[in-house]
């Protein structure tokens, strides 16, 4: 099937750097589907991170007890205290964490889930919850939930 | 010119501040000194043997290397196969991260008949300088000193003997946890307490404490309203000083500021030092100019692996803003 290019841009939050090998291993794949794809770390983004429409990819693993990574916590401040409309935005979701935190499994991610949607961004397929105790890495699953999720945002476009 | 960065020692920091600096600067020289012949510090040789999640970050630490951004140079100490001072002659900036390799001593009579963390968990790790403890064959015993995470993961390798290769002689029946602090006063992580709280051969033995607060202390007040469960009890002391090892040769008991515990095992968990680097002490961000320290070199023994990278990610800019014109 042929689509159209597209730019992606993906925001990762870490703590010791799995997320950025994960955002790394979904550049290159989206790249070789022909997509552009702009990666950042979250350190020194605002409010105005989704001011332009398009297609995101959140990568967030977890910390503390269900907490977003340190570098991403003044976005998700952000986000929450000046509530820009982004009812423009398409993101995707991958949230790493570790079942062995029951209650707070990918809380990270999934607190960067709560706030776009409620912001009014449309999520594109669910979010891939990679579980570190899993024995499966996560950037070996990276690749292929990414071209199964740009197809899906392809799709839907 | 191109820009020449030496890093002294491949732990985390020195790992993380390599990644940072090729990431910061495209093509800069970057090249990673390391006194053993594995690379990664702390993270090979001391995060314990079944945290395996926490040790698979060693793939992360070796993006770098693996993308040709920096270059690995193993068995190179330096201070003994490279100057400090040969090293900053030929590089532009040279970073310490050669962390805090001795252990902390109590200074208590009969000390030599403890074992100390670090040597004890290298040993347990494999380290090439390992250097096994005297006595664990049929050890019935141990008693762990420290109020850290790396007491608890000294305490729940020694309640999980039978399934470690090297702890396997161990006979144990009893584990005595010696706290100097209270409960409120604590360093232990909720996460690793209740690790403590899950082991299916040994339960955390303590009596219901006063009204402390924090994430901690509301772990021990569950393992304290627990009844008593099965296998090795690991008995809390807090507010407990060890005075002195006891025995002759080996040891027998370790004496405290409120009873005396026979043990045939003693692990003192309090804490590393750093050491000097070819006569210079290793203290961040920028102890001389030109010359950078990072992780547990630049702040000493406290942080976990995370609090480097976000260190060295900051240093990185810092070195670069540096560099002569
Ligand atoms: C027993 C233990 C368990 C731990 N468990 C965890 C955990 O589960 N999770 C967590 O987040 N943190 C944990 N930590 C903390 C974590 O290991 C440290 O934060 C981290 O390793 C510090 O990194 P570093 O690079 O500064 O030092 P190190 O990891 O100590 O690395 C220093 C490196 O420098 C090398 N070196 C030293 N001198 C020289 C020289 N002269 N020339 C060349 N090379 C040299 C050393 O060989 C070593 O490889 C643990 C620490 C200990 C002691
Ligand atoms: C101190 C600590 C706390 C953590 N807390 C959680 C948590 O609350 N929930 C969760 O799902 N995972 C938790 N994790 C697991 C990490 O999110 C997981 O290992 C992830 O793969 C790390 O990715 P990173 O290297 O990109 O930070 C925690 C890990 C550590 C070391």
């Amino acid at each position: 099937m042929q689509h159209m290019s597209s730019t992606v841009i993906i925001y990762v939050a870490t703590m010791t750097g799995t997320a950025d090998l994960v955002a790394e291993e979904v550049q290159a794949a989206l790249e070789d589907e022909g997509a552009t794809v702009d990666l950042l770390p979250m350190d020194d983004l605002d409010a105005g991170a989704f001011a332009r429409p398009g297609l995101y990819l959140v990568v967030s693993s977890t910390y503390g007890q269900g907490d977003v990574p340190d570098n991403g916590q003044a976005l998700a401040d952000a986000l929450e205290s000046e509530r820009p409309d982004l009812a423009h935005v398409r993101y995707g979701l991958f949230a790493l964490g570790d079942m062995t935190y029951a209650r707070t499994f990918c809380g990270g991610g999934m607190t960067f889930d709560r706030i776009l949607s409620e912001l009014g961004a449309k999520r594109v397929g669910e979010p891939m919850r990679h579980n570190a105790s899993s024995g499966v890495l996560p950037e070996d699953e990276a690749a292929d939930w990414a071209r199964s999720w740009y197809e899906s945002a392809m799709a839907e476009a | 010119m191109t820009a020449r960065f030496a890093i002294v020692g491949s732990g985390p920091a020195g790992c993380y501040l390599a990644d940072a600096l090729a990431r910061a600067m495209n093509g800069a020289v970057i090249d990673v000194f390391e006194r053993l012949d594995e690379p990664f510090g702390l993270v090979r040789f001391g995060v314990a043997p079944d945290h395996e999640a926490t040790r698979a970050i060693a793939r992360v630490l070796r993006r770098p290397f693996d993308r040709g951004a920096a270059s690995l140079h193993l068995g190179v100490e330096v201070g003994r196969d490279i100057g400090l001072n040969a090293l900053r002659r030929n590089y532009d900036a040279v970073a310490l991260a050669t962390g805090a390799p001795l252990d902390r001593r109590l200074d208590v009579p009969g000390e030599e008949l403890a074992e100390p963390s670090g040597r004890f968990i290298r040993w347990i790790n494999g380290h090439p300088e390992a250097v096994p403890p005297a006595r664990l064959t049929g050890a019935r015993r141990a008693v762990v000193i420290g109020a850290g995470n790396v007491a608890l993961d000294a305490v729940r390798l020694l309640a999980k003997h039978r399934e470690i290769d090297c702890l396997n002689p161990l006979a144990l029946e009893r584990i005595d946890l010696l706290i100097r602090a209270g409960p409120e006063d604590v360093r232990f992580s909720p996460a690793e307490l209740l690790e403590i709280g899950e082991l299916t051969t040994a339960w955390p033995d303590l009596d219901i404490f006063g009204d402390a607060t924090g994430e901690a202390a509301a772990v021990l007040a569950d393992f304290a309203a627990r009844t008593p469960g099965r296998g090795i009890p690991i008995r809390f002391h807090f507010r407990t000083q060890a005075t002195a090892f006891l025995g002759a040769g080996r040891l027998e008991a370790v004496g405290t500021d409120r009873s005396v515990l026979p043990a045939d095992l003693a692990v003192t968990c309090i804490g590393y030092e750093k050491a000097a680097i070819d006569g210079v002490w290793p203290t961040g961000p920028e102890p001389e100019p030109g010359l950078y320290a990072v992780g547990w070199a630049a702040r000493g023994p406290t942080g976990t692996i995370p609090t480097n990278r976000a260190e060295a990610r900051a240093l990185a800019q810092r070195m670069i803003a540096g560099l002569e014109p």
